[in-house]
């Protein structure tokens, strides 16, 4: 069975579709139509290129619809003379009623015979006086999943084809590689948004964005969102710009506090090849390092100095290269506002975004930023993981070693390093002083909290 | 815990029972987190009640610092209504321990009784 990740549809036949309800669900009648067009592997995203309603000898009645499937038999045959790619993907369903469109089980135990059958690919649109949304079948095919639409807005007379959208590319990236890479973003503001653009638009499959900020008047200056999406978040105005450029990109949105969800976090992480960390806080990133150490995923990290008078970019191979932490005096220098802090201090908003800086100086870290995370995600090796940006258009390339003691990337010689400076305070190697000893030392709660020769911690993010 | 944090936690108990022998550690109830606690002298003014308070995604997140009995007048931004006291003056480091906590959170009150705050 095959589960489309995403649909797209022509704007043109999605036209003729919403004719099509608006002339039945005035009448309160169910009506119909099937969905013909491509599948894109190995993506998996359907293309509705083109849509053939009920027929002649359609019946429609207030509670049931039939299709004139000779008529559909002849019009696919019409449309493979053309283009012998085209195929059945699905069929559009009306039900004339104000409601949410969710399909009835009638509904459901169709599509499970038809996607077991000769169709893996089949999806349902349904449409009601409310809108459409477009149904499959989830993993374990008994209950129904939605599925991602985008309508896809171009000139009639345009022909849009994946292939020619990346015509200018296609011989410079590889295409096969990075249509299967999933890069996980975080923090979309003025640079993540510039990143998660440009990234989106090199082919790469699937780009996951998390950020919890809604766009403010302050931010359009320097934000891929513009004035009217003010009130809107982050995260969906990078979606639309992204799909605008590349709809064969699948792009999620994720709204939550990474470092109050660092569970969440991790699940995320754990189904990408690159993390990338645009938040310039080193809060987060100092949570992302560990998320990338420990689960062996490649990440970039990006900041910006003060007044974006210059900028980082760290490319970090767990296990092989520096790691965040190990460079940590020089990239908690980076500039950012902590908003929990701020709101505590009583500042105002205009003392909270006094954070100046031009969005050409800012893009410019963004941009090597994501060419970095490019040529990771295409597998290439990187020379340099280190690249610091003036905007006296100065561009340092460093080499940086992990470094011995660092308690992320190689925590035990940080642990041997401690434990040599305890020794030295006190003529006494650790490992002398049993462990029943060092607990021994606990002593009774005095108002809350009980008593426990080892602490227990519930979750598992100590480490 | 992991093979890692239960070496950590037991260096950073080494330490604290070396260093700071009258701070205990337990864990609290209500919050399932765990706190170092004990008193502090510093300049002659006595606090009985001082928590160093692990965030659950130590070390990756700052330690929180509550200065009690008697609390800390909030003369200052530093000096939260509810005891806490923001002591770090850079940004936090996963490598800070419970005594490189312990040890900045006396710098802050020498700082405060002194008059240089």
């Amino acid at each position: 069975m095959i589960h489309p990740n995403k649909v797209l549809i022509h704007r043109k036949e999605f036209r003729k579709i919403r004719k099509d309800a608006l002339q039945w669900s005035v009448r309160n009648l169910e009506s119909g139509g099937y969905l013909f067009g491509k599948v894109h592997l190995p993506n998996m995203i359907a293309e509705i290129s083109n849509f053939v309603d009920g027929g002649p000898k359609a019946r429609r009645f207030p509670a049931s619809f039939s299709g004139d499937n000779e008529y559909a038999t002849q019009k696919k045959k019409e449309m493979q003379g053309i283009d012998p790619e085209i195929r059945l993907l699905g069929e559009y369903h009306l039900h004339p009623w104000k409601t949410f469109p969710n399909p009835s089980i009638g509904d459901l135990r169709q599509l499970q015979e038809v996607k077991n059958g000769e169709r893996p690919w089949y999806t349902i649109m349904l449409a009601t006086k409310q809108g459409f949304r477009f149904w499959d079948l989830a993993e374990d095919s008994n209950e129904f999943k939605e599925i991602p639409c985008q309508i896809l807005r171009f000139p009639d007379d345009a022909s849009v084809t994946e292939e020619r959208l990346l015509n200018r590319i296609s011989k410079i990236t590889h295409h096969d590689i990075l249509s299967q890479k999933t890069a996980l973003i975080i923090g979309v503001g003025s640079g993540g948004s510039v990143i998660a653009k440009y990234l989106g638009c090199t082919g790469l499959g699937r780009v996951m964005l998390v950020d919890n900020e809604k766009l403010e008047v302050v931010n359009v200056i320097r934000h891929e969102g513009r004035l009217s999406g003010i009130g809107r978040s982050k995260t969906n105005i990078c979606k639309e710009t992204i799909e605008s450029h590349n709809p064969f990109a699948i792009i999620e949105t994720y709204e939550f506090d990474v470092t109050k969800d660092i569970q969440k976090l991790e699940k995320l992480a754990t189904r990408s090849n690159l993390i990338i960390g645009s938040s310039g806080s080193p809060k987060v990133n100092n949570i992302l390092n560990k998320l990338s150490i420990e689960k062996g995923i490649p990440a970039v990290y990006g900041g910006i100095y003060e007044k974006a008078s210059g900028g980082y970019v760290l490319a970090v191979n767990p296990g092989k290269s520096a790691c965040f932490n190990c460079l940590f005096s020089l990239t908690s220098e980076s500039y950012f506002v902590d908003k929990e802090a701020v709101a505590r201090y009583n500042l105002s908003e205009d003392e909270l975004h006094e954070q100046q800086g031009l969005w050409i100086d800012i893009s410019i870290p963004a941009l090597l930023l994501s060419r970095v995370a490019l040529r990771m995600l295409q597998g290439e090796t990187i020379e340099h993981n280190l690249i610091i940006y003036d905007s006296k258009f100065e561009l340092r390339k460093l080499n940086v070693a992990r470094r011995d003691a660092c308690s992320v990337c190689n925590f035990e010689g940080w642990l041997r390093k401690q434990e040599k400076i305890e020794q030295l305070q006190t003529g006494k190697a650790t490992s002398e002083i049993s462990r029943q000893s060092i607990f021994s030392r606990l002593r009774k709660k005095i108002t809350t909290g009980r008593r426990s020769d080892e602490p227990k911690v519930v979750r598992n993010y100590w480490s | 815990m992991t093979p890692e944090g239960r070496q950590r936690i037991r260096l950073e108990t080494l330490q604290m029972n070396r260093h700071a022998p009258f701070f205990f550690l337990y864990q609290d109830d209500e919050t399932d987190k765990l706190v170092w606690r004990g008193p502090l002298s510093v300049h002659g003014h006595y606090h009985a009640d001082v928590r160093l308070v692990y965030n659950e995604a130590h070390p990756y997140l700052k330690m929180k610092v509550y200065v009690l009995q008697p609390q800390l007048p909030c003369v200052n931004l530093h000096i939260h209504e509810d005891g806490e006291i923001c002591y770090e003056k850079n940004e936090w480091n996963p490598e800070w321990t419970a005594y490189a906590v312990y040890l900045t959170t006396i710098r802050f009150l020498e700082e405060f009784y002194s008059g240089g705050m």
